[in-house]
């Protein structure tokens, strides 16, 4: 009835037979599909009170079409806060990555230079420490270090004989806090996976070039680097992953009034509008319009790493 | 002799379990209105003769209604949600007065006790999901627009009210005002009100540190101009008389100043929607008046000098409170709070309140209600259409508005935080070694929240001291009613304006706070304002006072 194509035949016949060959592998995997369709995919059909009047009472699928379809994007394009939150994002996003990417693969080059294993150990696991701090908790310390009335920074100004900046009341330097907070809490945490990756390198690769009389710094350009960057375009591209969609706790924490201006980013506004003011198709709206520039954005990077390193995700 | 009554009625209670497989139907519902009138007369002993005699006629009507017996035979459970402040907890539910209610009624509440520090969420997904609780308790557990957006999750109680809530009932005829508040745009009454017992008119008075006054040999600052020379010297000098003069915060705040502090500028917010009625009865949106500039002018010099806290607004409440109750010495000069031992923990001694200060123009306004602060409120209650019996939830709600109820839901139970005289007046006990007033309420009962409704002739019976808790507020009350402004009153809106404020008011008020925070702290007021008020039109200002405007023309319609 139907003309099959024996290229495709053949390939899916192919399929089978690696399924059945290696039939205990994909039983492991099947969990992991079972979870991601129940809780990642078929939730993803409510994206849809986007594009509805969406009442609970009435339920997804019968609420009403807004009228017109796009009339909680527009309401967003057209708001105040459409520039704001979009610009605040992006900034706090590209700044954190441009200094949050490099450093951990820094500190992962560092530790591997560490010959004394009782103290690379011992730096590793205090390096790791804060990472298991939670987030409320993590905010909370920032604020006392930086308060400049008892903290530990209006302490050093006081010893100086200077009055402290108040720098949580600053729009400007917002982005600097959250960035440089996050980095201190996840830099050991984020430089593990790097770690791993070196100790897998070949030990005939530096005896090689000590051979060649390689100083240690050309063996961490010439051998270590080299060795990373699979590892490291990976990781680029899920972060890129991440890009647009910025931790809100940390983020909604460390707001206030003084530096609302460079703090209010779309997953904080979502909330605002959508969870305390149930506005929920207007936040669906919103967070829909944002999930679709970070893939945009994700499908770019994969396609240039792909042209260039030949190492991609998809 | 309760507990004598108790016996009698379980005994009754057994009886009849046991007597429903055998007699007839028509029999069973005869000896039931018999226990029903039986527990009515035990609960109503010590209650006006009044309300006694009103509830008498409520089991009489309610047996004569044999299909929709209220009170059940066999034990019947109700799921019943109610929020708390912050990390308060259940233990109101262990107040004497709701365990007999429990015995008398049959019912055995489930109680669902949710903190409102994270309620803003929590709220949204229980809505979304669209499965809520049989009956709700307490007016911040629902607001006016959760109940309008998801009007179909909730029952008109107009009917049950009139048929099963004899109680609340007389209480509408007696106080015409409770049928104004809960009646929504549409009609219907989707909430039950609350009349509060012995409440003050003024809301929060201006509180100062009395020991610092007197170590710096100063007066009771009286005008605007002399509070600002005290809070100068409160700066500038050891005011708490530890050696160190840079320790004392003369006014602090978390997230943002108290707008309280524009109150001898005429600027009174009671309901947080920065409306305010002036005394032509014209509205006014008080962040565009020229007072609220001056105001803020006003908090920019107390900021350059020094004696607003820098962290004001960029600390969060756990850090302003470790100031505030700071172990060693009292680091806070000037506040405004309800009563003073409730901000100051250890050192409440050491302050006092005053009169509201007076303003530039030379007069005194305070923030208030002359009905009495919050007294009637709508959304106490409701009841969900996943109710199994509304009849039975509605005849149980009702048993909350007697006076009795009231004050012990309010307060606490008679035994443990009421006296019963034998006069039949009521007073209420001390509360614990190193406990505030207040909190020792909120911990006995469902305090603010909650049916209640107390007729004003009930309230002659209630004897409060006037040197703690309540007593002590409405006697600081005192102070300032002579001053107190109108209120922005507690309006309905539809579901359409309310969907619309809650986009117009995320935009807007952020934008005053922000602007007015960096106003405060850096100055520049009057060469910003133009470009604010613009920029306040461009997010739809106009809209929003439009709908407020509405929404008060309708409230005040429905008042004549």
């Amino acid at each position: 009835m139907m003309k099959t194509n024996p290229l495709n035949q053949s390939r899916s016949h192919r399929v089978m037979l690696s399924i059945r060959k290696n039939w205990g592998l994909y039983l492991l995997l099947l969990p992991a599909l079972v979870l991601t369709i129940c809780f990642a995919y078929i939730p993803m059909y409510g994206v849809i009170i986007a594009f509805k009047d969406f009442k609970p009472a009435q339920g997804i699928l019968g609420s009403r079409w807004a009228d017109p379809w796009f009339k909680y994007f527009l309401k967003f394009f057209k708001s105040y806060q459409f520039k704001t939150t979009i610009s605040n994002t992006l900034l706090i996003n590209i700044y954190s990555l441009l200094v949050g990417f490099p450093l951990p693969v820094v500190l992962a080059l560092m530790i591997n230079q560490l010959s004394n294993q009782r103290f690379r150990k011992g730096f590793q696991t205090i390096t790791c420490m804060p990472h298991f701090i939670s987030t409320v908790v993590m905010v909370g310390m920032i604020m006392l270090f930086l308060s400049p009335g008892s903290g530990i920074l209006g302490n050093l100004y006081r010893l100086a004989g200077k009055e402290a900046p108040n720098l949580m009341a600053s729009a400007t330097a917002f982005p600097s806090i959250y960035v440089w907070s996050d980095i201190w809490q996840h830099v050991g945490w984020d430089s593990i996976i790097y770690i791993a990756a070196l100790s897998a390198v070949d030990p005939t690769l530096y005896e090689a070039a000590t051979v060649d009389g390689a100083s240690r710094w050309q063996k961490v350009v010439a051998i270590d680097l080299p060795m990373l960057i699979p590892t490291m375009i990976i990781l680029m591209i899920l972060r890129m992953g991440n890009l647009m969609g910025l931790g809100f706790e940390k983020v909604y924490l460390m707001q206030n009034d003084m530096n609302i201006r460079a703090s209010e980013v779309i997953s904080t506004y979502v909330y605002k509008i959508g969870i305390l003011s149930a506005q929920y198709s207007y936040s669906a709206a919103i967070n829909m319009f944002n999930t679709i520039i970070n893939f945009i954005l994700l499908l770019a990077v994969n396609q240039i790493s792909k042209r260039l390193s030949s190492t991609s995700l998809l | 002799m309760k507990l004598g009554k108790y016996a009698n009625r379980s005994l009754l209670t057994v009886l009849l379990a046991a007597g429903v497989a055998t007699v007839p139907l028509a029999a069973c519902s005869g000896s039931s209105s018999a226990t029903t009138s039986k527990s009515t007369e035990a609960e109503t002993v010590a209650a006006t003769s009044q309300a006694a005699s009103d509830s008498q006629t409520v089991s009489d009507s309610n047996a004569s209604d044999s299909s929709n017996e209220p009170l059940s035979e066999e034990p019947v459970t109700l799921q019943i949600l109610t929020t708390r402040w912050g990390s308060m907890g259940d233990s109101f539910t262990q107040n004497q007065w709701l365990k007999d209610l429990e015995a008398s009624t049959n019912v055995t509440p489930e109680w669902q006790v949710q903190s409102l520090n994270d309620w803003g969420e929590q709220k949204s997904i229980m809505l979304a999901s669209g499965e809520l609780p049989e009956v709700i308790l307490g007016s911040q557990t629902f607001n006016d627009s959760d109940i309008l957006n998801n009007s179909e999750m909730f029952l008109d109680l107009t009917d049950l009210i009139d048929q099963h809530m004899p109680n609340l009932k007389a209480a509408m005829e007696e106080t015409p005002e409770l049928k104004q508040t809960i009646t929504f745009t549409d009609g219907k009454i989707y909430s039950l009100p609350r009349k509060l017992p012995s409440r003050p008119e003024t809301c929060n008075q201006p509180i100062i540190n009395k020991t610092w006054l007197d170590n710096l040999g100063l007066e009771e600052p009286t005008t605007i101009d002399e509070l600002t020379t005290v809070l100068k010297a409160f700066k500038e000098q050891d005011a708490n008389g530890n050696g160190d003069t840079t320790d004392e915060y003369p006014i602090s705040g978390a997230k943002g100043l108290s707008m309280d502090l524009l109150n001898p500028f005429g600027i009174t917010d009671l309901n947080g929607n920065h409306m305010m009625v002036e005394s032509d009865g014209s509205l006014v949106y008080y962040p565009t008046a020229e007072n609220y500039k001056e105001g803020l002018k006003w908090l920019n010099e107390l900021y350059q000098e020094g004696i607003i806290d820098p962290e004001s607004f960029t600390q969060d409440q756990t850090m302003l409170d470790a100031k505030r109750k700071n172990e060693s010495v009292a680091l806070v000069g000037f506040d405004y709070a309800w009563t003073p031992d409730s901000l100051f923990g250890q050192w409440s001694a050491e302050y006092e309140a005053l009169a509201p200060i007076i303003g530039p123009d030379g007069k005194q306004y305070a923030g208030g209600d002359a009905n009495g602060v919050s007294s009637i409120v709508r959304n106490e209650a409701e009841i969900t259409t996943s109710c199994q019996n509304p009849e039975l939830a509605a005849a149980w709600l009702d048993r909350f508005y007697t006076g009795e109820a009231s004050i012990q839901n309010f307060w606490g139970a008679i035994g443990t935080v009421i006296t019963q005289n034998n006069d039949g007046t009521y007073t209420l006990n001390d509360p614990p070694e190193g406990t505030s007033a207040d909190a020792w309420y909120w911990d006995q009962s469902l305090r603010d929240f909650g049916p209640k409704y107390v007729s004003s002739e009930f309230q002659e019976k209630i004897k409060l001291s006037s040197t703690s808790g309540d007593g002590l507020k409405m006697e600081l009350s005192k102070l300032g009613d002579a001053y107190i402004t109108t209120p922005f009153p507690n309006v309905i809106y539809t579901a359409e304006e309310s969907e619309q404020l809650a986009t117009l008011t995320t935009d807007i008020d952020k934008y005053v706070e922000s602007t007015r925070a960096e106003w405060v702290s850096n100055g520049g007021i009057d060469e910003g304002w133009d470009a604010y008020v613009a920029q306040l039109k461009d997010l739809g200002l106009d809209d929003m006072i439009q709908i407020y405007t509405d929404a008060y023309n309708r409230y005040i319609a429905q008042a004549k």
